[in-house]
C-alpha cells in the first residue's frame, strides 16, 4: 500500500522496467535533439536541403529525387532515416517533433490530474448542488467524442488563440494543443476520483478529523487527497498515453501543432502524401508513437498491479484481456493515430 | 408522556450531595428530549447505511419521504464532568445515533444537545470547531477510523499540534501518549495497516486523548475486536478512568479547581452490558429509539428493573452457567424503527406484558431507588 514499497516492487517488474527504459530512452533522446542536429546530423530541424547532393557508400545521391522522392534512410550521421519532400533531416524532425509531442502530452497530463483532482475534491466533499453542477458540466465534455471535441477546439482556437486573463495564447503556440488536450481528458479521471473522493468522506477518519475541528480544507487536501494518490499514480500514465496519442491525432488532422513546426502527428500527416514511394516517413514517427504509447500503457498496467495488488489476483484469469483497469473508466475512444481518413 | 423528569437521576443526585460543587450542577454534556428521524429512502434512493450517516445532505422529498426512521425519541441524557455513562442496546437501537448526535456528526431533528452548558444544537462549523475538540470520538472500526496513508506519528501529530504542544515537544509527546495506551515508540513510524486491529484502536483512543477532552465518545470501541483483544482495550479504558486515582476520589477531586489532568467523562456505547459495566458508573439501556431503563451500573446489573434490561444481563455468558439469573430467550426480532409498535415498544417481545402494555406507552420514571424506568410492571428488586 505504501509508495515507496510499491516503487521497489515496480522496479522488479521486468516489463515495467522495460517499458520505464524505453520511455526514459525516449525522452532522452528527443531532450537531446538540438545535440544530435548539431554533432551528427549537421542540419536544423526546419533547413531545407532540396537541392543538394550527398555522398552514401561512395555514391552521390540527390537528397529530393528530381521526381520528388526524397531519400530513404542512409543509417549514416546525416539523414540517418533519410529525408522529407522538403529536404529536411527526418531523424532530427522526429526528435524535435518529439519534443513537442512529449511537451504537450506531459503538459496536457499534468493540466488534466490538477484539474481533474481540483473537480474531485470539490464535487466530492462538497457534494449538493456544486456536486450536480460540476458533474452535468463533466457530462457535457464527455457527452463529446474526444476527438470531434479536440479538433473543433483545436481549429478554432488555431486561427484565434486564447486569451486566459493571465496569459494569452497565440495561434500557433504549443500550449494551445496542450490545453485543449488537458481539459477534454479531465471527465475521464475526475468522474472514478470523485467516487472515490464520496467513499473516503463517508468513512470514520474524516469524522475523527472532523472531530479534531479541522476545517473542510485540511480535511480534503491532507486526509482525502493523500488517499487518491494511487489512483493518480495508476492514470498519470495512462493519461500520458493517451494525450501523446490525441496530440498526433490532433495535428494529423491539421488542429494540433501547426506546420512547419514538427511533432509527431504533423511529421505523419505530411508523409502520407509520399506514401507508397516514402515509407519511412510515415514509419519512422508511427513507430515512436507507438513505442512511447505502449511503454505508457505497460508503466500504467504494472503501477495499478502494484498499487493494488488484488485487482492483479482478478486479472489473471482473464490476461491479455481488454479490461485491466478497474479503477479507471472505460479507456476513451482512442483517436486515429494516422490512418488516413 | 415521558416529559416529567427526563434529566438524569445524577442530576438529583448531585443536587441533594454536592451542592457546594457548582461546577457539578452543569452537566458536561446534556442531550434534553432528542429526536433523530431519517427518512426511510429505500432501494435505490439511497442506502440505509450511507443515508443515515449525512442525513442533511440530498435527502430530497422522496416518494416515500413520509416513512421515517424514529433513530432516537425524545432521549434525555445528562453527564456530569469526569463520569462515565454507559449505552446499551441491540443494534439498531439507536445508540451509535445518541453518540452521533452529541458530536453533532448527526442532526437533531428535536431537543437540544448542550456542551459545558452551551447550546450546540444549531451551532455552526466554524463554531463548533473549538467544541469539537473538547470532546473526542472512538470509533467502532479502527481500520476505517485510521487514515491509511499516514503513519501512526503523525495521526498523533495533528491532534497534539492542534492542542498547542510546541514542534520541539511533539515527538516526546507522541511517545508518551502511546505509552499511556500501551504502544511502543517504534509503533509511531507504522502504518494503520501494520497494525492489529487491538493495537489500531489503542491509536485511536491514543488520537482521542491526544486533544486532552473532557469528554470521551466511544461509539462501540471494542465490538470490531476479537475477543481476546477485547478485555485489553477495556482493561485499558477502565485505567483511563482510574488515571488520577480511585474511581470514587476522582469524581469527587472533578469539582474543585483544576487537576494536572482529570480523566476524561466518557460517554460509552456498546452492546455488551458486562463491557459498559466494567468501565461506566451509570448506565442507560436503549430499546428501539428510547431509553427504558438508566441508573448506577452495579445497580442496574444487579437488579435489572426492566425485563429488557434483564434479557440483555442474561444473554451475557456466564463462565458458570448454573449460577446467576436464568436465561431469558428474548424471541423474534427487534420490530422495525419505521414503525414502532404502539404502547410500549418492547411489550411484543416482553414476556410480563399485558393488555396495558400495547395500549399505553410508559414513562420513564424514577423508581424508589433513584434509577429510572420505563415499565408498567417492573421487576422487583430481587431477579
Amino acid at each position: 500500500m505504501n509508495d515507496r514499497g510499491a516503487l521497489r516492487r515496480l522496479l522488479h517488474e521486468p516489463h515495467a522496467l522495460i517499458a520505464g527504459a524505453v520511455l526514459t530512452a525516449i525522452v532522452i533522446a528527443c531532450l537531446l535533439a538540438p545535440v544530435y542536429a548539431a554533432d551528427v546530423a549537421h542540419t536544423g530541424p526546419d533547413a531545407t536541403h532540396v537541392t543538394e547532393t550527398i555522398v552514401v557508400s561512395g555514391k552521390k545521391v540527390e537528397v529530393v529525387s528530381p521526381t520528388g522522392v526524397p531519400i530513404g534512410p542512409t543509417w549514416t550521421g546525416r539523414f540517418l532515416l533519410g529525408a522529407d519532400e522538403n529536404g529536411r533531416d527526418v531523424a532530427v524532425r522526429l526528435l524535435y517533433g518529439g519534443r513537442n509531442s512529449l511537451e504537450i502530452a506531459a503538459v496536457a497530463t499534468v493540466l488534466s490530474i490538477v484539474l481533474a483532482v481540483a473537480v474531485a475534491l470539490i464535487a466530492g466533499w462538497l457534494g449538493g448542488a456544486v456536486d450536480s453542477l460540476l458533474c452535468r458540466l463533466m457530462d457535457l465534455i464527455w457527452s463529446y467524442p474526444v476527438l470531434l471535441l479536440g479538433v473543433a477546439l483545436g481549429v478554432t482556437l488555431a486561427v484565434s488563440g486564447i486569451d486566459l486573463g493571465f496569459t494569452t495564447l497565440r495561434g500557433g503556440s504549443l500550449m494551445l494543443p496542450a490545453l485543449i488536450i488537458g481539459v477534454v481528458y479531465v471527465p475521464y479521471m475526475a468522474r472514478p476520483l470523485r467516487a472515490r473522493t464520496i467513499e473516503l468522506r463517508g468513512r470514520e477518519f474524516v469524522d475523527a478529523a472532523r472531530q479534531q475541528g479541522l476545517s473542510g480544507t485540511r480535511i480534503m487536501l491532507g486526509e482525502i487527497l493523500p488517499n487518491l494518490s494511487s489512483s493518480i499514480l495508476v492514470f498519470a500514465p495512462l493519461l500520458l498515453a493517451n494525450a501523446i496519442l490525441m496530440e498526433a491525432g490532433l495535428s494529423f488532422l491539421g488542429a494540433g501543432v501547426q506546420p512547419p513546426a514538427p511533432s509527431w502527428g504533423t511529421m505523419i500527416s505530411e508523409g502520407t502524401r509520399l506514401m507508397p514511394d516514402a515509407i519511412h516517413l510515415v514509419l519512422a514517427p508511427g513507430l515512436m508513437l507507438l513505442a512511447a504509447v505502449v511503454s505508457a500503457n505497460v508503466l500504467a498496467e504494472a503501477a495499478r498491479d502494484v498499487l493494488d495488488p488484488r485487482a492483479r489476483l482478478r486479472a489473471q484469469p482473464t490476461a491479455g484481456g481488454l479490461d485491466w483497469v478497474p479503477t479507471v473508466p472505460p479507456a476513451p475512444p482512442a483517436p486515429s493515430d494516422g490512418e488516413p481518413a | 408522556m415521558s416529559g416529567e423528569p427526563v434529566s438524569g437521576e445524577r442530576f438529583a443526585g448531585a443536587r441533594a450531595a454536592a451542592a457546594d460543587a457548582a461546577d457539578a450542577q452543569t452537566p458536561l454534556l446534556e442531550l434534553s428530549h432528542v429526536s433523530v428521524h431519517f427518512p426511510a429512502a429505500a432501494g435505490l434512493a439511497g442506502p440505509r447505511g450511507g443515508g443515515s450517516r449525512l442525513p442533511s445532505r440530498g435527502g430530497g422529498p422522496s416518494r416515500r419521504a413520509r416513512e421515517v426512521v424514529h433513530a432516537l425519541d425524545d432521549v434525555s441524557i445528562a453527564i456530569a464532568p469526569g463520569e462515565s455513562l454507559g449505552i446499551v442496546g441491540e443494534s439498531g437501537c439507536g445508540k451509535t445515533t445518541l453518540i452521533r448526535c452529541a458530536a453533532r456528526l448527526v442532526d437533531a431533528t428535536s431537543g437540544s444537545v448542550r456542551f459545558e452548558g452551551a447550546d450546540i444544537t444549531r451551532a455552526s462549523r466554524r463554531a463548533l470547531r473549538p467544541v469539537r475538540r473538547r470532546m473526542q470520538m472512538v470509533f467502532q472500526d479502527p481500520e476505517a477510523s485510521l487514515n491509511p496513508r499516514r503513519r501512526v506519528g503523525r495521526t498523533l501529530a495533528t491532534p497534539l499540534k492542534l492542542a498547542g504542544v510546541p514542534r520541539a515537544r511533539l515527538e516526546d509527546e507522541i511517545v508518551a501518549l502511546l505509552a499511556r495506551v500501551g504502544l511502543e515508540r517504534e509503533h509511531m513510524h507504522s502504518y494503520p495497516h501494520e497494525l492489529s486491529g487491538g493495537q489500531r484502536q489503542r491509536v485511536g483512543i491514543a488520537r482521542a486523548l491526544a486533544m486532552r477532552p473532557r469528554l470521551l465518545l466511544l461509539d462501540e470501541p471494542v465490538s470490531a475486536l476479537d475477543v481476546s483483544v477485547r478485555a485489553q482495550i477495556v482493561n485499558l479504558l477502565a485505567d483511563l478512568r482510574e488515571g488520577a486515582g480511585p474511581r470514587q476520589g476522582a469524581r469527587a477531586g472533578a469539582a474543585p479547581g483544576p487537576p494536572a489532568e482529570p480523566p476524561p467523562a466518557m460517554l460509552f456505547v456498546a452492546h455488551d452490558l458486562a463491557i459498559v459495566r466494567q468501565v461506566c458508573d451509570r448506565i442507560a439501556v436503549m430499546y428501539l429509539g428510547k431509553i427504558v431503563e438508566s441508573g448506577p451500573a452495579e445497580q442496574v446489573c444487579r437488579a435489572p428493573a426492566h425485563p429488557y434490561t434483564r434479557a440483555l444481563l442474561a444473554a451475557v455468558p456466564k463462565a458458570d452457567p448454573a449460577a446467576g439469573p436464568p436465561r431469558v430467550e428474548l424471541t423474534g426480532e427487534p420490530p422495525s424503527a419505521t414503525a414502532p409498535p404502539p404502547g410500549c415498544r418492547f411489550h411484543p417481545r416482553c414476556p410480563r406484558a399485558s393488555e396495558l402494555c400495547a395500549r399505553e406507552e410508559p414513562p420513564l420514571l424514577p423508581r424508589a431507588d433513584g434509577r429510572l424506568a420505563a415499565c408498567h410492571h417492573p421487576l422487583g428488586a430481587a431477579v
